[in-house]
């Protein structure tokens, strides 16, 4: 049970063109340089790397919202990368996104009640409302928002509060797979780790899997199984987080490593050596 | 129980809640004065559109020949015209013909403006080129020019000043909407609802549209002084209204041959004019500090 | 001789819609010559507007610093004309931020802009100020200086982008350097490389520096001294050494430990409850008080003191002795 692929990338592609001149050749970014890697299903598969490797694009692309250039995705045995839009749709339920931006990631004109609701409106047509109120209730309860605030707008809430709320959206059609793009990075350190904790709480309750996308290694390091390493639209590294993070065999992973703060002062540091 | 308490309690707080949001958007609204008196100007005038025939001093149709050309007095404050009728009742009279014709035909321009707009910002590509190329073609011409065109075809009388006015309006409703979709469009939250597996006409119509109305009300209230102008203009040309008839610019025209011997008959009814788009522009102005998200600090 | 910086009971604050609001609520502390000093603290704890307030940066918006002072090298530089402050800024005082785009002029060239502050402060010829440019931008490890002299902001990489502001921002050979969140916007892997050069200029000019960041990474890192700050008030203050290996206050030990620290094998984080208090809306006693897990009754009736323990400063009703005390009568 513990070791069945939920969802696996085979070889996928995605290259920007870059706008050039009209005699120019024509340049592209390779945003995505054929990388293969799969997740099972529970396990929670930390992607790294620095701003411009590919790691965003890559969780855009399971996720459907960029169409690849080519390779396969194959989520719960389909590949989706010649499906139809229905079926995208289908596909969406089962996996969700949480976004970086907390603040820009909600519609602000709406009510927190009528956001958690609207993936309901979508897809589950014949759910009645008291059914689809009494979820989001539950779903916000989880996430450790009061059912008070149901009727408030996005801008009422601090940061931390609007990740709940968006991890909330995220899991209320119940979702095999959770695509979360940085989604603690723009929160403070201490809101960090009650998003972390609650995130690690959530899976073990509804049995969830994860991508976790992420600039930051040691919250990758925290929440991981496995970790991938990326760098420039390639995959240089991917392995289980005893062996990234004891043994790691990229230079690119080393110097990644070193290069993290280590939360020990300067003047003891200076003693050490 | 207390549960059931709890509940009613929020219930009210978010009442209150509401209502302080309205109440704290009209206390900042009252503090920006050029707005805040143009708004009480204009609310005046829409007084006036409603109970205007009620409370004319004189009857603004009936020619009275033994007091032809009075200069202001006390009873014709703003003197009387060539026909001896009393201007401040023809000028209350026309409020209602005037800021009709208006406010049509730029509710008509903003709602075909903002859906092409709209269209063309969220759809992109070959769409987007044929209307905004559409659009250019229409800035090209002068609005005066194309309104009277557009006036000589269909014929003169106020239903055709609506659409000729209308018409120019479209283009640069068309343009700003899109603007502002081509915005919001790239926002995270759009992202998030595709990610989410909605469609999207129900993207464009339930995420991007909300967040586009600030600025189309914005843009209506200045385009209402625009239009209240471009109306009067095409009346005084007598290709608008009735040259009898008290509308503004019709006003005007009529009285331009006396502007040597009765200066007065030709300053009220422009006077009003002015005041009137002055006022639409300042309070478009003042909303737009308000509600116009990229004006915000 | 007098600190570097002083600054005394500062008390800054907005002019909002509803009133004013004060967010710096009467801080002291000093830099020394050749040290360098955090300043830590989430968003909302006035951390910013402080280094804002140090070189009177409030132009557009409705900032007032409503009492205290601000000493550099014993002058009170809140009692200056707004043309003796602008030559001290650049010269005296010079400050690094966060996005290293919007500090440049995206239609200038890198070179003409580093001219002209050289120019404005240093009174050198065009000539001279170029060649002292190159100069300044090879002092940061910027290769091909010269070919970056003729590019655009755009054309560099965040990190470069951040070199040159340094570069631009050292090159009046300036006291103290103000860097707020100078990496945050980066890569790690450059963050250790921004952090190595300004620890490396600290050390070749003897300048003070004051770090303000959110990140106690960074402050390990290169910090001696570290003001932790919550709410607009300070809430301890240390060396590096102590305040990472003898935290006091219950704030800056949650701050430690919800970070995630690499090898650790804790499934769970142990985070700080609840969120920084709205300004409109503070509690009454201790601002933290509501988060706090050793809260005591007198925590939330008043407001203690900043308490001092030989360097180790505090402001916390645990190291209060009499309260202490009579904790110990109470449920002791």
């Amino acid at each position: 049970m513990g070791d069945d692929i939920l969802i696996e990338a085979k070889n996928i592609k995605k290259y920007f063109p870059i706008k050039t001149g009209w005699f120019e050749e024509k340049k592209y970014v390779k945003a995505v340089n054929g990388i293969s890697f799969h997740i099972k299903k529970g396990e929670t598969l930390g992607l790294v790397g620095e701003s411009g490797c590919g790691k965003s694009t890559t969780g855009r692309l399971l996720n459907g919202l960029i169409p690849v250039d080519s390779g396969s995705i194959i989520f719960n045995g389909k590949d989706l990368a010649n499906a139809s839009k229905n079926e995208w749709k289908k596909y969406r339920q089962k996996m969700q996104m949480v976004f970086q931006d907390p603040y820009a990631s909600l519609s602000p004109r709406m009510k927190i009640k009528d956001i958690l609701r609207e993936p309901l409106d979508i897809h589950f047509k014949h759910m009645s409302s008291m059914e689809k109120d009494k979820r989001v209730e539950d779903l916000l309860d989880k996430c450790g928002i009061s059912k008070f605030h149901l009727n408030k707008y996005p801008y009422e809430f601090s940061g931390g509060q609007r990740q709940r709320i968006g991890i909330a959206r995220a899991l209320i059609l119940q979702p095999d797979l959770i695509i979360a793009d940085e989604p603690v990075s723009a929160l403070d350190v201490s809101i960090q780790s009650q998003v972390l904790n609650l995130m690690k709480d959530l899976q073990d309750e509804y049995n969830l899997t994860y991508l976790f996308i992420s600039h930051d290694l040691s919250v990758v390091e925290h929440i991981s199984d496995r970790v991938g390493v990326m760098y420039f639209g390639n995959l240089v590294e991917i392995a289980t987080k005893e062996e990234i993070f004891n043994n790691p065999k990229h230079d690119y992973t080393k110097t990644l490593l070193s290069s993290i703060p280590q939360m020990i002062p300067k003047a003891r540091r200076k003693q050490m050596n | 129980m207390s549960n059931l308490q709890t509940e009613t309690i929020t219930m009210e707080q978010m009442k209150t809640n509401k209502d302080n949001r309205f109440l704290q958007f009209w206390r900042l609204f009252r503090r920006k004065k050029p707005a805040a008196i143009s708004f009480y100007f204009i609310l005046f005038l829409f007084i006036m559109m409603i109970i205007g025939p009620f409370v004319t001093p004189y009857d603004a149709a009936e020619p009275n020949y033994t007091s032809v050309l009075e200069t202001p007095s006390a009873s014709h404050l703003f003197g009387t015209d060539e026909y001896g009728r009393d201007i401040l009742s023809r000028i209350i009279a026309g409020a209602r013909i005037s800021l009709s014709v208006s406010f049509c035909a730029v509710t008509l321009g903003a709602i075909v403006g903002s859906i092409l707009g709209l269209i063309s910002g969220f759809i992109g590509k070959r769409v987007d080129k044929l209307i905004m190329r559409t659009c250019d073609v229409l800035f090209a011409f002068p609005e005066l020019i194309l309104a009277i065109g557009i006036v000589a075809i269909l014929g003169p009388g106020l239903k055709n000043v609506i659409i000729a006015v209308a018409f120019f309006s479209v283009p640069s409703f068309a343009r700003i909407v899109r603007g502002a979709t081509l915005e919001v469009k790239e926002m995270l939250f759009v992202e998030a609802e595709e990610s989410l597996g909605a469609s999207r006409l129900r993207i464009m119509l339930k995420h991007v549209f909300p967040e586009t109305l600030p600025t189309i009300i914005v843009y209506y209230t200045m385009n209402v002084g625009t239009a209240i102008l471009a109306a009067a203009s095409l009346s005084f040309l007598g290709l608008g209204a009735e040259p009898s008839s008290p509308d503004w610019g019709a006003m005007l025209s009529v009285s331009r041959d006396y502007i040597g011997t009765a200066f007065h008959i030709v300053f009220f009814p422009g006077l009003i004019i002015f005041l009137t788009v002055l006022a639409f522009n300042l309070l478009g102005d003042g909303l737009r500090e308000m509600l116009d998200p990229k004006m915000k600090d | 001789m007098p600190d570097l910086l002083e600054v005394k009971n500062l008390k800054t604050g907005f002019h909002t819609e509803n009133g004013f609001l004060p967010v710096v609520h009467g801080i002291s502390f000093h830099v020394n010559q050749g040290e360098i000093v955090g300043l830590v603290g989430e968003s909302g704890s006035g951390k910013s507007v402080t280094s804002l307030s140090i070189l009177r940066l409030f132009h557009d918006t409705h900032g007032e610093i409503v009492d205290g002072g601000i000493l550099y090298k014993g002058e009170n530089i809140l009692t200056f004309s707004e043309k003796k402050m602008t030559k001290y800024r650049g010269k005296e005082l010079s400050m690094i931020f966060q996005e290293p785009m919007t500090a440049l002029n995206p239609v200038l060239k890198i070179g003409k802009q580093m001219r002209e502050t050289i120019i404005l402060h240093l009174g050198m010829s065009k000539k001279e100020a170029h060649q002292y440019a190159i100069e300044k931008l090879k002092s940061v490890g910027i290769p091909r200086a010269e070919q970056v002299m003729e590019d655009y902001p755009h054309q560099l990489s965040g990190g470069m982008r951040q070199r040159v502001i340094i570069a631009m921002q050292i090159s009046c050979n300036p006291s103290l350097l103000i860097a707020d969140e100078p990496t945050t916007a980066l890569d790690v892997t450059i963050q250790a490389q921004i952090l190595k050069l300004m620890e490396e200029i600290q050390e070749k000019t003897n300048m003070g520096i004051l770090l303000i960041t959110h990140d106690l990474g960074v402050v390990a890192e290169i910090c001696d001294r570290v003001i932790v700050m919550y709410a607009g008030r300070i809430v301890e203050e240390a060396t590096a050494v102590e305040l990472f290996e003898n935290p006091k206050h219950p704030y800056t030990k949650g701050l430690i430990e919800s970070a995630p620290k690499i090898g650790s094998k804790k499934d769970r984080l142990n985070s700080i409850t609840g969120t920084v208090p709205n300004p409109n809306n503070m509690p009454k006693g201790c601002k933290f008080a509501p988060r706090c897990p050793s809260a005591m009754p007198i925590c939330h009736e008043k407001e203690p003191e900043l308490m001092a323990d030989g360097d180790h400063t505090m402001r916390c009703w645990l190291f209060d002795e009499e309260v202490e005390k009579k904790g110990e009568m109470q449920y002791g």
